[in-house]
């Protein structure tokens, strides 16, 4: 069977708590020997202020169009590998991911790749907003 | 002829709306809308827009129809 790229079969965007294990298991398989988890991860500061907590807004079917792009994209370029990624929409606080993406490979070079290209690609084009809520008022990034 | 304006982020709070219906004339591109958004709500200036047209990317010359979802996208910021 051909090894295709699996689309994003789990949600791409979601205002839940993200579960990085259940994103890592979209892409586990046999023939795997690399998994890369990458997590964006709220920070306490941004630019010397301190942030009290974030919010996410996103152009939901612009956005999921823009991540399953990236996913295809991706498997052209690393045939074998399989991506996942899970974007979070809301209010987000310190500590908590904002997004998780998943990519495994049979070598780890380029599961490494494929995880930094979806990362790198999402913050570029997919039309999803951060807002910083600091104690003394709040901007879109 | 009517279109639904779509906003997000800074161009939500800019204008304190998520969604407007205008009313255009036939010939209406986007650029134009924009540049009458604008001149309504003087913030929106502050972002250059990326435009799509029933979430597909268009641009400046891209010209409008009746049921039109036209959205005004600032910088994303997603990651």
């Amino acid at each position: 069977m051909a090894d295709t790229p699996v689309a994003t079969a789990m949600q791409a965007l979601t205002s839940a708590p993200l579960d990085p294990g259940a994103v890592e298991r979209m892409v586990a398989r046999p023939g795997a020997g690399a998994i890369c988890v990458f997590q964006g991860v709220v920070r306490d500061s941004s630019l010397g202020r301190a942030v009290a907590h974030l919010e996410y807004e996103a152009y939901r079917e612009m956005a999921e169009a823009a991540m399953a792009a990236i996913v295809t994209e991706a498997g052209q370029r690393w045939p074998q590998a399989r991506l996942a990624m899970v974007h979070r929409t809301g209010r987000l606080e310190i500590g908590e991911a904002s997004v998780v993406i998943a990519a495994s490979h049979p070598h780890r070079g380029e599961a490494f790749a494929a995880c930094r290209f979806a990362i790198d690609a999402l913050k570029e084009r997919v039309p999803i907003w951060k807002k910083e809520v600091w104690a003394d008022g709040s901007s879109w990034v | 002829m009517s279109v639904t304006v779509r906003l997000f982020a800074a161009f939500s709070e800019a204008v304190g709306a998520t969604r407007l219906a205008v009313s255009v004339a036939d010939g209406t591109t986007v650029g134009k809308l924009w540049d009458r958004l604008v001149s309504e709500h003087p913030d929106l200036r502050r972002y250059p827009p990326s435009a799509a047209v029933n979430a597909t990317f268009a641009q400046r010359d891209t010209v409008v129809t009746d049921g039109d979802d036209v959205a005004f996208l600032p910088p994303v910021s997603g990651g």
